[in-house]
């Protein structure tokens, strides 16, 4: 389907605005008819010696008719304002809709920028052509359908040439359609991608500095900048060829066929009281028309935004619904996790699960252990299904995984991130996220359970202080405190727990394990473990290596065997080389 | 910043361009004329042929009105096309310069890097909107203006008069709306900048909103945000709405205005009929100019902002100055010489250094020998980070002096101190480039042999070579699939394959188990053997693997025997 099609796919989502907007648009095209028509018979009389009494009446209608026109502008402004806003928001939440579908596992394929870029951008630049550019269509087609059809009347073939020429002026964006799509769409990809690549510099700064490599960073950007220039002025150049010729269209239509009416009057061919009537209403059918000229010069940005926000649009999700997917549900009590045989590549990664097997008992904890890139946190991934897995199964509560409806799983699994991001707002707020009924005593009583109570009333303003991007200001330990006492309201009868490598004192190593101790109760858990502490109270202990499990077994046992583990925790217990 | 200055400034960077902004503002004048010319030619054959008078003059005013027309459609396009061009050169010149200025200010000067990078695209680009359309609309309004005033004057002086009161009151609306167009105009972009906020949070928490069922309420969270943009945008429609409501009955008064004024003047027989619809035309059309100006001139506000974020960029002081001289020697022909002739210890001789009002480090003094690895210790913020940031000059500091081999780091040129000492920070940053490309960054003319051997060396090479794509393999701004560990050892990579005389080494708080971390000390060891080392050490283990620790305690340094 092409572009155009699928914007116009679209534009049906939004057919309540539009039809109130082309209204507003042709009452005021309207307005402006009956004004020149007005005027016209103005012309006639003066014409026929009238003197300015003898005209007064027709002024004053005009006057009025400017006016209401001008009433009519100001509504039409106004809903201009309002039909935007609706319609970003309206494109924005399908977005983010796919967005959600699409997961965390599309997500982190693409450069966050670029998304963002879409989000707030794109569709910015999408505002002209559905506010403006679409309504203002219609009504050109409205009214100088009217307007020609009215001058035909007066004289059939001045007012032929203002049919064709208005005809051909609506055809001559679809003439190089296929140039400006081409050219428009390199367009975005390059502004997005120089925009990405920008921010990338800016943020890897210190890095190109440590490295003496910011000057040949600032030589690539100058060459992409100049590079982007080129690419700017030529999209424009062609967008200005489709103007120019539009302007030439709309002159002809005011000016040539009065020039013929006026030459067929002069011949007495026509009644000369009917040229003024061409006078005037000629430029009414050229005005919507450069109207609508102006409107295609800035929705052009836009239309090379949509090519992206198809692709976007009809991305296929990573993991979704199976079409048999059952509404299974699991009894309150935590349920079992295996997988058997499974298998998964990252998108453009090496194979990270290789014919991986295990159990977790319901009610059990299980800690995994084993080298950094060993695949461990790809195990907690694949319980959340923010992927799927390529072969074998991931089985909860005896149930394949994929059998589950997908929020309902998700409703079932209490997860603590290694990384763990805090949205703007306060820190109530933050604990509150699975929660948002949750009393203040049960926010806080989470909190003493996840030990994060000591620290949140220390800070100036407690549980009410606000917590910048990314949570500046709080330590990876106090975040991951933060998101425990979410995890435990949520209250699932899963837990999933990626622990935080980051190296803490030993009081607050204390505080996390008790922590854990109270979250992991009545709950099926699986931690990917980092210190002692935490490995040697789980019930079983998964070492895995490069994809594959290497081990399991106790504490005790897996010291005794003297292989990956316990080099592992001697590494840890042992100093240097 | 005020307006006007803003203003200068924006000018003065289209300077440089001045033949294509004189193209542009001549194009755009005479596409004025020759719409009216095409208007009065069009009017005057309907004139003429009323009083069948047409045949004489119609050759001459038909090649008037169809050259009239070829010239508009022409002119049209040159002074679009040449305001777009000076456009484009000048914001692709902002986007040069403002990179520039970031390697200056960051990070001394400019710690927070989120907004950076917005401006130097977004507001940027916004900046076309002042170069292309504001710019030479103005001049072109009062050029014209003038002009058709000086034509009118010799017509009639009274319909002259009556032109400069309407034009007055039209450049008057939007001046005494101001005030209330500003402000709101700020209340839209707050409403829309918290709008945009809300949505980039949902989708880089996406993860956390999933895992805690929040996504629904997210949503309808987001959907209050564009509520209110929605509200904000409506007060800003309607003011504007009222604008344009006064803007076109003062228009529709002159022009009914002028058509009664001259009906009076024909009908009195001071004016031939001929003229009269070319009065009723014009009247019509002579503020088209103003009000194109008018109409930009509704989105200046944005425009300011945009520049005044540009301006507060490019106006920051850098705060460490490249003053030096280039006399260490070091130069891009490669490290090797550099060992041999120059001696590599550094000296921190009374450093004294003052972050945000609050003392870092007092009178700091400690020697590094040449070929010796010396660890920093000490607790969190006690300022060990601070030591490197001011060995690399990203900072300098207020009093004492940072040497190597007796010199003053700020007696060395930036590029030649940074040939000298390079680094692996805490938080390994990888480019949207490949693996490849990532390690060579230091060395652009590394061969890939070289890389090769310097991911070896950083134990690097063995999950490198197991990635589908291997050392093509392009890493995402979060270094999407690969470990914190593995990033690291990347950016150990980088710095072995630099090969400078001096190493800082931040060690990661974070990110590598405990067997990586003993790998990597035995190759900074082995690999770094004759390098002058600082470690900003973290760890117990790290520490003891020094040949010296030196304590950074409430700002200043103790030695301390190793273990």
């Amino acid at each position: 389907m092409s572009v155009y099609s699928k914007l116009l796919r679209y534009v049906s989502e939004i057919k309540g605005e539009l039809a109130v907007k082309v209204l507003l648009s042709l009452l005021i095209s309207a307005a402006y008819i009956a004004q020149a028509i007005v005027m016209a018979n103005v012309v006639t009389r003066v014409f026929g010696g009238a003197d300015v009494r003898g005209i007064l009446p027709l002024l004053t209608l005009a006057l009025a008719l400017i006016t209401a026109r001008g009433f009519l502008c100001r509504g039409l402004d106004i809903y201009g304002k309002v039909m935007a806003a609706r319609i970003k928001s309206k494109l924005r939440s399908l977005i983010y809709d796919k967005i959600v579908t699409l997961g965390p596992a599309y997500m982190s394929t693409k450069r966050s920028g670029k998304v963002s870029a879409l989000v707030l951008d794109g569709i910015e630049l999408l505002e002209p052509f559905f506010v403006n550019f679409i309504p203002q269509a219609v009504t050109v087609i409205v009214s100088c359908a009217a307007l020609g059809i009215f001058l035909v009347t007066v004289d059939v073939w001045p007012g032929l040439v203002v049919i064709v020429s208005m005809l051909a002026c609506l055809g001559a964006p679809l003439l190089t359609a296929p140039l400006v799509r081409q050219t428009s769409g390199s367009y975005w990809k390059q502004y997005s991608a120089l925009t990405a690549q920008y921010i990338d510099a800016v943020q890897g700064m210190q890095t190109l500095k440590a490295m003496n490599a910011a000057d040949t960073k600032g030589a690539e950007l100058e060459t992409n900048a100049a590079a982007f220039y080129k690419q700017s002025i030529r999209s424009t150049g062609i967008s200005l060829i489709n103007s120019s010729v539009m302007l030439i269209l709309t002159s002809i239509v005011s000016g040539v066929t009065v020039v013929i009416a006026s030459f067929r009057a002069d011949a007495g061919l026509l009644p000369v009281t009917a040229i003024s009537a061409f006078l005037f209403l000629a430029v009414e059918c050229a005005r919507p028309l450069s109207e609508l000229n102006r409107y295609w010069h800035s929705s052009f940005l836009g239309l090379s935004t949509a090519q992206e926000f198809f692709e976007f649009m009809d991305a296929l999700p990573m993991v979704s619904d199976n079409e048999n997917a059952k509404a299974v549900l699991l009894d309150d009590l935590p349920p079992s996790i295996a997988f058997r045989h499974v298998h998964f590549s990252y998108p453009e990664g090496a194979e990270a699960i290789c014919g991986l097997s295990f159990e977790v008992k319901p009610g059990s904890t299980v800690a995994i252990a084993g080298h950094s890139g060993a695949g461990k946190s790809t195990v907690l991934n694949l319980i959340l299904r923010f992927y799927d897995a390529s072969s074998g199964a991931v089985e909860i509560g005896g149930v394949r995984a994929g059998d589950f409806a997908l929020p309902y799983l998700q409703s079932k699994i209490a997860a603590v991130f290694q990384d763990n991001y805090l949205f703007s707002g306060t820190i109530a707020e933050n604990i509150r996220l699975a929660k948002p009924t949750a009393t203040i005593d049960e926010v806080t009583e989470a909190a003493i359970s996840a030990n994060a109570h000591g620290f949140i009333s220390a800070l100036p303003d407690g549980y009410n202080t606000a917590v910048g991007e990314r949570g500046a200001g709080l330590s990876g330990g106090e975040r991951q405190r933060i998101a425990i006492a979410r995890a435990i309201l949520k209250d699932a009868p899963i837990l999933l727990l990626d622990e935080a490598t980051s190296s803490v004192d030993a009081e607050s190593e204390a505080l996390i394990k008790l922590a854990l101790d109270e979250l992991r109760k009545n709950r099926t858990a699986i931690i990917v473990a980092h210190r002692l502490s935490t490995i040697q109270n789980a019930d079983l202990i998964l070492v895995m290596e490069a994809g594959r499990m290497a081990e399991q077994g106790t504490h005790s046992e897996l010291m005794e065997a003297g292989g990956i583990y316990s080099a592992l925790i001697n590494a840890q217990t042992e100093g240097p080389l | 910043m005020t307006r006007a200055k803003n203003i200068v400034s924006l000018i003065r960077s289209m300077r440089q361009y001045g033949g294509e902004m004189l193209l542009t503002i001549l194009s755009s004048v005479f596409k004025n004329f020759s719409m009216i010319g095409a208007a009065v030619s069009t009017s005057l054959i309907v004139g003429l042929a009323m009083e069948r008078n047409l045949s004489e003059h119609f050759t001459a005013l038909l090649a008037l009105l169809l050259s009239c027309v070829a010239l508009r459609a022409l002119l049209y396009f040159g002074e679009m096309y040449f305001a777009h061009d000076v456009a484009f050169r000048v914001i692709r010149d902002f986007r040069i310069a403002l990179f520039k200025k970031v390697e200056e200010i960051i990070p001394a000067a400019w710690p927070h890097t989120g907004n950076l990078g917005q401006t130097l695209v977004s507001d940027v680009e916004v900046l076309e909107l002042f170069l292309a359309h504001t710019f030479a609309a103005f001049i072109v309004a009062a050029a014209v203006t003038v002009t058709l005033l000086a034509v009118l004057v010799r017509i009639s002086a009274a319909l002259a008069a009556m032109m400069i009161v309407f034009a007055l009151i039209l450049g008057f609306v939007p001046y005494i709306m101001k005030k209330c167009a500003d402000a709101q105009g700020y209340d839209v972009r707050e409403k829309l900048s918290i709008a945009n906020n809300s949505t980039i949070e949902g989708i880089q928490g996406l993860r956390e909103l999933i895992a805690a069922g929040a996504t629904e309420r997210y949503k309808e969270q987001n959907r209050e945000h564009m509520r209110q943009l929605h509200d904000a945008q409506l007060r800003y429609g309607k003011r504007q709405g009222i604008e344009s409501l006064l803007t076109q009955i003062s228009l529709g008064c002159f022009t009914v205005a002028v058509s009664g004024a001259a009906a009076g003047l024909v009908a009195s027989g001071s004016l031939d009929f001929a003229v009269y619809p070319v009065c009723v035309v014009l009247a019509a059309m002579l503020f088209t100019p103003v009000m194109e100006a008018v109409n930009v001139a509704q989105s200046l506000g944005l425009v300011f902002a945009a520049a005044n974020r540009i301006q507060s960029v490019l106006s920051t002081d850098p705060s460490v100055r490249d003053s030096g001289t280039d006399e260490s020697g070091a130069d891009e022909s490669g490290a090797d010489e550099r060992a041999e002739t120059d001696v590599y210890e550094v000296e921190f001789d009374h450093v004294s250094f003052r972050y945000a009002e609050a003392d870092v480090l007092r009178e700091v003094s400690f020697k590094i020998n040449q070929g010796e690895m010396v660890a920093l210790a000490g607790h969190s913020g006690a300022g060990k980070t601070s030591c490197a940031n001011l060995l690399l000059r990203y900072w300098d500091a207020q009093s004492g002096a940072v040497k190597i081999g007796g010199k003053d780091v700020r007696s060395l040129t930036l590029h030649s101190l940074r040939e000298t000492v390079s680094a692996v920070p805490q938080e390994t940053y990888l480019f949207h480039d490949t693996i490849r490309e990532n390690i060579r960054l230091g060395r652009p003319n590394a061969s890939d042999e070289e890389i090769t051997a310097a991911a070896k060396a950083a134990r690097a090479h063995e999950f490198i070579s197991k990635l589908p794509n291997g050392y093509d393999t392009v890493c995402g701004e979060r270094g999407a699939s690969l470990s914190g560990g593995e990033r690291q050892r990347i950016a150990i990579a980088r710095v072995l394959l630099k090969n400078t005389p001096i190493v800082v080494f931040d060690e990661a708080v974070s990110n590598l188990d405990t067997e990586n971390e003993r790998y990597i000390q035995e190759t900074l060891r082995n690999q770094l053997k004759g390098r002058t080392i600082l470690i900003v050490a973290h760890r117990l283990s790290t520490i003891m693997s020094a040949d010296r620790v030196v304590m950074i305690q409430n700002g200043q340094a103790s030695g301390a025997p190793r273990r």
